[in-house]
C-alpha cells in the first residue's frame, strides 16, 4: 500500500513539473512572439518617420534626433533577449542604421523625392530587416 | 592604457558629421579627443560607446573612418583602439569605416 502511494506521489508531482515548465516554455515562446510584433510595428514607425523625415523641405532636428535615438533602440533590441535568439546578421543591423540615419545632418541634408535612391534604400532594407525577423521567428517561435 | 567613455567625457547625445552639425560631432570627437590619444603614447586606448542614445552613421564615419584621411593607418588603428559596447553592430561598423578608408586611401 505504502509503495503504491509514493508512486501516486511521484506521478502526481512528475505530471506538475512536465506542466509546470510546458507551460513556462509556451508562456515564453507566447512573450517572443509579442517581442516579435512589437518589433516589426516599431520598425515599421521608424520606416514612416525617416521617409518624412527625408521628404520634408527642411531640416527638422528633433525630427532627425528622434529617427537617430529610435533606430538606435531598435537596433539594442535587435541584440537583448529575447530576440538575439533570431540572430539577425549583424551586417543587416549595419545597413538598417547607415539607411536611416544617412542624410540627417543639417549640414549635409537634402530633400529627398518619394522615388530618390535614399527612400528607396529605407524601404528596401526595412522590408529586408522584417523579413529576416519573420523568417527567423518561424524557425524558432514557432 | 588611455580610456575615453564618451557617455562621460564627450556627451550621451552625440550626432553630426561637421561642426556645424551640432556640438557633439564627430569631427570634434576625432580632433579633440581621438587624436590627442594617438598622438599620446599610449598602446592602446579604450573607447566605451555604451551609455549614449544613439550614433548617426556619419558621426561613426566622420570620427572614425576620418582617422585614416587624416594619416593614421588602418593596422595602427584597429591594433589601438579596443572598442567597447554591447552592441556589436556598432563595433563592426566603425571597424568597417576605418577599413574602407583605408582601402580608399591604397586606391587612389
Amino acid at each position: 500500500m505504502e509503495y503504491a502511494n509514493l508512486i501516486t506521489w511521484i506521478l502526481v508531482i512528475g505530471g506538475w513539473i512536465a506542466v509546470h515548465f510546458a507551460t513556462l516554455s509556451r508562456e515564453r515562446r507566447k512573450e517572443s512572439r509579442e517581442a516579435v510584433s512589437k518589433i516589426i510595428d516599431d520598425l515599421r514607425l521608424i520606416e514612416s518617420l525617416a521617409v518624412v523625415f527625408n521628404t520634408s523641405d527642411k531640416y527638422d532636428f528633433s525630427c532627425s534626433v528622434s529617427l537617430i535615438w529610435r533606430v538606435d533602440r531598435a537596433i539594442k533590441t535587435l541584440q537583448r533577449v529575447p530576440l538575439k535568439t533570431l540572430h539577425i546578421p549583424t551586417e543587416l543591423l549595419i545597413r538598417f542604421r547607415q539607411a536611416l540615419t544617412t542624410n540627417t545632418d543639417k549640414s549635409s541634408f537634402l530633400a529627398q523625392a518619394h522615388d530618390s535612391e535614399i527612400v528607396n534604400e529605407i524601404h528596401h532594407i526595412t522590408d529586408e530587416l522584417i523579413d529576416e525577423i519573420e523568417v527567423a521567428k518561424y524557425l524558432i517561435f514557432s | 592604457m588611455t580610456v575615453i567613455a564618451i557617455k562621460d567625457e564627450f556627451s550621451r547625445y552625440p550626432a553630426g558629421r561637421y561642426r556645424e552639425d551640432g556640438p557633439y560631432n564627430g569631427q570634434r570627437f576625432r580632433e579633440d579627443f581621438l587624436v590627442p590619444a594617438l598622438q599620446q603614447n599610449a598602446d592602446k586606448i579604450l573607447i566605451k560607446l555604451d551609455g549614449v542614445r544613439g550614433y548617426n552613421s556619419s558621426f561613426l564615419d566622420e570620427a572614425f573612418g576620418g582617422l585614416v584621411r587624416n594619416g593614421f593607418s588602418a593596422a595602427e588603428l584597429l591594433n589601438r583602439l579596443q572598442l567597447e559596447s554591447q552592441d556589436k553592430s556598432l563595433i563592426e561598423e566603425i571597424k568597417g569605416y576605418i577599413k574602407d578608408q583605408s582601402n580608399i586611401s591604397t586606391s587612389v
